[in-house]
């Protein structure tokens, strides 16, 4: 009986050792990852206190390269201050499938590629919900993302937002844009 | 087994203070071997041009030294040295990382950090490959109001 | 007889602790990524993205353009433009390419050619588009033979996947290579 107390007490202290060595891990990969997702109408939704519209999409071809498309997307989120000072690390990816995923350009031209296929010709930059430069209420806080996607692919994407704050939760909703040529 | 058979204290007593003496010691010099092992040498030994030098990932050749003051720019101390890097990969940080490099000890003046140069290219030094030795120009910007006088540098590893 | 028991007990401790120490990884090969290895010619099958090796050139000097400035450099070894061809990417990523060489050291895609026209540093690999890449080694002339290219993805690589692509056979060193896009 009293063996069997001691290799309880060990099992025990062995199960700690772990469980605090874990904890760190656990909690970057729930920062890390998305698996808990709420899905929304292609208009956009609300998570962790914070609304996110759509505001624009649309799907650019260029002539040389008619199996690829810059797919941009406008978004609008909107919430209190507090709300969104868990949004930061805004991440925005596109999914086709399980086993496809798209990031946002960052590259030199990616400015120039926005500035081209948005309609008013600005680039609203990237989402960020706290910029240091807006005041304090002032509306929804816009942001411009440009993804490099097969054509093939525009039927069937699914956009992807989520914050660090809100990780492993995350909004998914349809997108569908129409294509456009750029000369 | 039995209780009759219980030897005296001293004979109890005597194996276990050996086996923990024996024990102490062995910590003691696992310890001070480490010790040992991290210790530098006090004064590091010295060398002259065309000597090479090791660096640890690089082995370092000191070429020529010399005040350029050619140019419009301040006046810079130049180093030209050969690296070569002693590693089984593409090394970019030859002076380790956190960088330390050479380190002029000239009077009382404050050199700054130095920039490497690729001969090769007159660009940054990005890295050395493996068995391709490069001269490299170390360039430190002369503090003002320095004298030419007798200077040393000293490497790290 | 109980002596004889307790030796064999010890004996057989201390050789199975040896076989555990003698086959337990070193801690630089934990840190390693999971290699795939291909035939000549052949697609590597990765975790983020397949490659395959389609060719290279061996030159003294690469020239190309930065900015509009030609820009030439020249080497005391040689200089090998590996291209290669990226297809059934996962998710959007950059590419790292090393050289393995015949020696087996490790040879980082040189950065003396930052800003030539479709530099790998600046490439991004999307899902869903083939796309064909290139990338500049500086190494000497008896490490390409028997070498192969090694694509992982940037940055840390643990439990991630690097594919390895034997050298097909290529032809001598041409004084001159130009970096065009």
């Amino acid at each position: 009986m009293r063996r069997i107390g001691w290799l309880a007490l060990t099992a025990l202290f062995f199960a700690l050792t772990a469980g605090i060595g874990a904890k760190t891990a656990i909690l970057d990969l729930r920062g890390e990852r998305e698996w808990d997702l709420t899905d929304t109408g292609p208009a956009g939704g609300a998570l962790e206190g914070v609304a996110l519209r759509v505001e624009l999409t649309r799907a650019a071809t260029a002539p040389q390269r008619p199996d690829r498309a810059l797919l941009l997307v406008r978004l609008a989120l909107d919430g209190p201050p507090a709300a969104r000072a868990a949004w930061v690390d805004c991440r925005v990816t596109l999914r086709h499938g399980q086993d496809r995923l798209w990031r946002p350009l960052e590259t030199a031209n990616t400015d120039a590629a926005i500035r081209t296929i948005a309609p008013d010709g600005q680039n609203m930059g990237r989402c960020n919900p706290q910029p240091f430069d807006a005041p304090a209420d002032a509306g929804p806080i816009l942001s411009d993302q440009v993804f490099l996607v097969p054509v093939e692919a525009l039927d069937g994407l699914r956009l992807h937002v989520s914050a660090q704050g809100t990780r492993p939760r995350a909004l998914a909703l349809p997108i569908a844009a129409q294509l456009v040529a750029i000369p | 087994m039995t209780p009759a058979k219980q030897r005296s204290l001293p004979r109890r007593v005597l194996p276990r203070v050996v086996a923990a003496l024996g024990l102490v010691a062995a910590v003691l010099l696992s310890w001070w071997m480490r010790i040992e092992d991290a210790r530098t040498a006090d004064t590091p030994p010295r060398i002259a041009f065309g000597q090479p030098v090791d660096l640890g990932r690089v082995m370092l050749t000191p070429l020529s030294l010399a005040v350029a003051p050619e140019g419009d720019g301040p006046p810079q101390l130049v180093l030209r040295a050969r690296l070569e890097n002693l590693t089984g990969r593409t090394e970019g940080a030859v002076f380790g990382f956190p960088p330390r490099p050479p380190l002029v000890d000239a009077g009382q003046a404050d050199f700054p950090q130095p920039e490497i140069f690729l001969d090769r290219d007159g660009e940054y030094l990005r890295h050395v490959q493996p068995r391709i030795p490069e001269e490299v120009t170390i360039t430190w910007d002369i503090p003002a109001g320095w004298q030419p006088q007798e200077i040393s540098l000293t490497f790290f590893r | 007889m109980i002596r004889a028991a307790d030796m064999a007990t010890v004996l057989a401790g201390a050789a199975l602790l040896g076989a555990m120490m003698a086959s337990a990884p070193d801690y630089n090969s934990v840190f390693q990524p999971f290699p795939a290895h291909a035939a000549p010619g052949e697609a590597a099958d990765g975790r983020l993205f397949d490659a395959r090796f389609l060719g290279g050139r061996l030159a003294r000097q690469v020239a190309f353009e930065r900015y509009g400035t030609p820009i030439i450099r020249d080497s005391a070894a040689l200089f090998l433009i590996a291209d290669f061809e990226v297809s059934h990417v996962t998710a959007s990523t950059r590419i790292a390419a090393t050289w393995r060489g015949a020696s087996g050291r490790d040879y980082a895609a040189t950065g003396r050619v930052e800003g030539a026209p479709g530099g790998l540093e600046a490439r991004w690999f999307q899902p869903g588009l083939t796309d064909r890449a290139f990338a500049v080694f500086e190494l000497p002339a008896d490490e390409v033979p028997g070498g192969r290219l090694v694509l992982t993805a940037p940055g840390v690589t643990i439990l991630d996947s690097a594919l390895h692509l034997p050298a097909p056979p290529l032809p001598g060193p041409q004084p001159l290579a130009r970096i065009a896009p």
